[in-house]
């Protein structure tokens, strides 16, 4: 039978060698992490920014001052942000016996109901006279966790800070504990979290040397956000490819009916929320492209009475420009061209012209 | 826990601190029990429960088969830590402690009671529904084996040495067979029924799967049965014995050690020496750079050309070839940087442990591959499966069945579906054809054409190639993609027709049509092609763990400051798992 043996050990070394090597080995990770994270707080974070989520951020800093009189915030995911030119929408609005109105296009792309939420308290400490709310049926649909790196930007824009105090992770319910204390991290806890944006922009900018095409809402910009003058060709297949993977993330969508109680609850809290602070809430139905129109006939109707009773019972302004733009409006199956911002920015400002 | 964690460091850093205090082994051993308890249990600590039943089992057991007989004292006492870990791990509500509410992890739980301050009287509820019955079952066997213990040496020798090891394959099988393949033989055992028309719903059985346990369970199955071959003499410390089965290196994903390769060492004073920690922190930095910026960059990649089965059909061949390289590198540098970091650990602490990978994609043919990947299981379904099943001195006929099956096997032991069977199949099979090739080719001209240079590079080619196709079948292994679509003509989003869209080249090298689309990270490219060099010049040249240990003090320091640096910039926001921590 094989007897393990022990090996022979060589005379032991003193404890304070080792700890020395042990310190030896720490010491410069830990000085090369600090020297980076000092790099991170005084030179990265200040100079490149958030990259993708820096309109976030910079909405936050935006909505630290309150706006002029006479303000008007736009808020909504990226076809408000690709639809509406303020200038346009001004134009049409303003009456020359009437103060002028300045319209903000404060939309953020992919922000759907429960993020709008999220910055809503800030928004209106910023105290706008009117909240323009871009609504899509996807208001009816499964509602998503908020993506974590889109929580800490909306933490690093200061958002939470104005929330009200009983906000709780119970409010949330599609938030997971983890996006909640993303939402309620320090200021340490997101520069920590952002210290892959010089490597994530590197990534962006090296993909758009080299493919192009790319649509990123600019940060500052809160007049004329858009970017998509173009318009993919009907026989484009790429064109038929959007259609395609857009009508499945619908369906994935729309059919949990579970979460329609919840968004729509989100939905009428928003509304109230704008009218207790004394703005004036304007619900508009997002145009939707022809060919997509069908996509939503089993929410259609509910979504039409939650809007009705959302204007009994908040006052709010409801207008409906589902069907406002034909197909050749569109830049793809989703965002208006130039023609198509041009006819909603037009139907916006009449219909501030009704409100105000 | 994992290794590129902060709490890992705290741990590693008190672990330390304990061997340099403490000279005698005792407490050393003491010290890296409770620390390997602790990052079994940071991963979920209902299952620590089972560790310990394990090494309550073979640590007697392989006493009992040796002829050393545990007093009533010594056994109650086993039973008694049972009992009191049975409680321990089941009836306390941990999550609630972690603040997670729930054991489902992968949805927590976010009702108002989770975000309720924690009070005592609610810890000391069982943070699990069936406690009654899985503490019932501790205490029934911590009650019963002092008994049956007795019981058996009741016997002749060798039907005592027999009873004991039946037991210990028994408890230590029946677990793996309950936990890791409990639902997946109740789902066959449905589909077979309803096969012969009989309805019968299979009884609710959600067993979540236990961290590693398919690694402790072939160490300590191997413990066991080297007693009962007389090749090592069983552990007569209880402690050493738990040491050995829980050493926190190897614990979650291997690799799977061998009783002669750990416990000679652990009757020795652990030492604390410079240049093993060196060395070791070394092994470490190799394992995180493979792990964090190779592994994960490219499971992006991976993500984005393989998660959707259903739109490959779509896509041309080329998206699954390279699907099938990124995955390659991959698992790959998740599995290889998992097993440096786990041997650099162990070096830092003292003691070595066995080489997991060798280059395995330098293979030049698929026996090689299987010397070069995943050594240490490997190496253990050898010498305890394919050997007792008759190796290779046998009748050509069973070779091939003995190699079958023990590559079948060691398919099944990654996972509970039929695609790891076929993948293990599929490997055994190509050993089956490599060993008829071989034979038929020795001492022939096409032997001495694969001997030269422009032959190995062809050999290499094709064990690339097959590599890669039993890659795809590895990671389609998943419940949700079928195997075949058996009532219906539509194969796309099948495993066959994966398989058949890989090994039927479709003609399109259009790169942009493969379906990485924009959104993939160019990063992950960059990254992927440094590991390439990397990897390449560490084959032909010299490890890079080792170039590491050459350079002077005053390079090294400069490089641990400037990989201060990247850790900061590079280290991914959210820490991923290891891709074997499910086996």
């Amino acid at each position: 039978m094989k007897q393990p043996e022990p090996s022979p050990n060589p005379p032991p070394e003193p404890a304070l060698r080792a700890w020395r090597t042990i310190m030896g080995l720490l010491l410069p990770v830990a000085l090369g992490a600090a020297a980076a994270l000092a790099l991170q707080v005084w030179v990265v974070l200040p100079s490149l920014g958030l990259g993708n989520l820096e309109r976030i951020a910079a909405l936050g800093h935006l909505t630290a001052e309150p706006f002029p009189p006479e303000s008007v915030v736009a808020l909504g995911n990226s076809v408000t942000a690709e639809g509406l030119d303020a200038a346009i929408a001004e134009q049409s609005a303003n009456a020359p016996d009437r103060p002028p109105l300045r319209v903000w296009n404060c939309a953020l792309s992919g922000c759907g109901i429960n993020e709008q939420r999220v910055i809503m308290p800030r928004v209106l400490a910023a105290k706008p006279k009117v909240v323009i709310l871009g609504l899509q049926p996807e208001q009816m649909g499964y509602m998503d966790n908020i993506n974590l790196d889109k929580c800490y930007a909306y933490a690093y824009g200061g958002f939470p800070a104005n929330w009200p105090a009983d906000w709780k992770l119970f409010h949330f319910p599609e938030l997971t504990p983890t996006t909640y204390d993303a939402l309620r991290s320090t200021r340490w806890q997101q520069t920590i979290h952002f210290r892959n944006q010089p490597l994530i922009q590197l990534n962006e900018s090296l993909r758009r040397r080299g493919l192009g095409g790319f649509r990123n809402t600019p940060a500052n910009n809160w007049r004329n956000p858009y970017e998509m003058e173009f318009s993919l060709p009907h026989d484009d297949p790429r064109l038929d490819q959007n259609f395609a993977n857009l009508k499945a993330f619908k369906k994935r969508f729309l059919d949990d009916a579970s979460a329609k109680r919840q968004r729509s609850a989100i939905t009428r809290e928003i509304t109230n929320m704008i009218s207790a602070a004394g703005a004036r809430p304007v619900l508009v139905l997002l145009p939707i492209h022809p060919k997509m129109r069908a996509e939503y006939d089993n929410v259609w109707p509910e979504f039409q009475k939650l809007c009705g009773e959302l204007q009994l019972e908040t006052g709010a302004r409801i207008a409906d420009a589902s069907e406002l733009l034909t197909a050749a409006d569109f830049a793809d199956a989703v965002h208006p061209n130039a023609a198509g911002r041009k006819k909603y920015s037009e139907f916006l400002g009449h219909l501030l012209r009704e409100v105000r | 826990m994992l290794f590129q964690t902060p709490e890992f460091l705290i741990l590693m850093l008190a672990v330390l601190a304990g061997l340099t205090f403490w000279k005698t082994t005792r407490p050393q051993h003491v010290l890296l029990v409770i620390a390997s308890y602790v990052f079994y249990a940071w991963l979920d600590v209902r299952f620590l429960i089972l560790l310990l039943i394990s090494s309550c089992i073979d640590y007697s057991g392989a006493l009992g088969i040796y002829g050393t007989k545990l007093t009533w004292t010594e056994r109650w006492r086993l039973s008694f830590f049972t009992i009191f870990g049975a409680w321990f791990c089941l009836g306390l509500n941990w999550p609630l402690l972690q603040g997670t509410g729930s054991y489902a992890t992968a949805a927590p739980d976010s009702s108002p009671t989770s975000a309720a301050p924690l009070s005592w009287d609610q810890f000391f509820q069982p943070g699990i529904d069936q406690f009654p019955l899985a503490f019932g079952l501790c205490a029934a066997f911590a009650v019963s084996w002092p008994l049956l213990y007795e019981w058996y040496f009741s016997f002749s020798e060798n039907r005592r040495r027999r009873a004991f090891l039946v037991t210990s394959m028994v408890a230590n099988l029946g677990m793996l067979a309950i936990f890791k393949y409990g639902n997946f033989v109740l789902n066959n055992v449905v589909t077979l029924a309803h096969a012969f028309g009989w309805e019968w719903t299979r009884p609710a059985l959600e067993v979540a799967l236990p961290p590693g346990i398919s690694f402790y369970t072939f160490v300590t199955m191997s413990y066991g049965i080297d007693a009962y071959r007389r090749e090592i003499v069983p552990e007569r410390s209880f402690l050493r014995m738990a040491l050995f089965v829980s050493y926190f290196p190897h614990l979650v994903a291997g690799p799977v050690i061998r009783p002669d390769q750990l416990l000679p060492t652990l009757k020795q004073p652990w030492q604390i020496r410079s240049e093993r920690l060196v060395s070791g922190f070394h092994l470490v930095l190799v394992g995180l750079f493979k792990k964090l910026l190779i592994a994960d960059s490219v499971a992006k990649l991976v993500a984005i050309l393989l998660n959707r089965p259903d739109e490959l059909a779509q896509r041309p061949t080329l998206a699954l070839w390279m699907g099938a390289v990124f995955f390659a590198v991959q698992i790959y540098c998740d599995f290889s940087g998992y097993t440096d970091m786990a041997r650099g650990v162990s070096r830092m602490l003292g003691v070595e442990l066995p080489l997991n990978f060798n280059f395995p994609y330098f293979s030049r043919n698929i026996a090689e591959f299987w010397h070069r990947w995943h050594i240490s299981l490997s190496t253990w379904l050898r010498d305890y499966l394919y050997i007792p099943l008759g190796g290779s001195r046998c009748s050509p006929g069973r070779v091939y069945f003995n190699l079958m099956t023990t590559m079948a096997l060691g398919g099944l032991w990654h996972g509970a579906s039929w695609n790891f069977v076929i993948w293990g199949a599929y490997q055994g099979a190509l050993l089956c054809g490599h060993r008829v090739w071989t034979g038929w080719t020795r001492g022939t001209w096409i032997a001495r054409l694969f001997a030269t240079l422009p032959g190995q590079v062809l050999g290499w080619a094709i064990t690339m190639y097959c590599t890669l196709l039993g890659w795809l079948i590895f990671y389609f292994s998943n419940p949700k993609v079928p195997l075949a679509n058996f009532h219906g003509s539509d194969q796309a989003g099948t495993l066959w027709g994966v398989i058949q869209r890989f090994v039927i080249f479709d003609g399109q090298w259009n790169i942009s049509s493969i379906g990485l689309g924009t959104g993939a990270p160019v990063t992950a490219g960059l990254a992927l092609a440094l590991f390439a060099v990397l990897h390449c010049v560490s084959f032909f040249y010299r490890r890079w763990a080792e170039t590491l240990d050459l350079l002077p003090r005053w390079a090294l320091q400069i490089i641990y400051f400037l990989l201060g640096m990247v850790a900061l910039f590079g280290w991914p926001s959210e820490n991923s798992a290891f891709i074997y921590f499910q086996f």
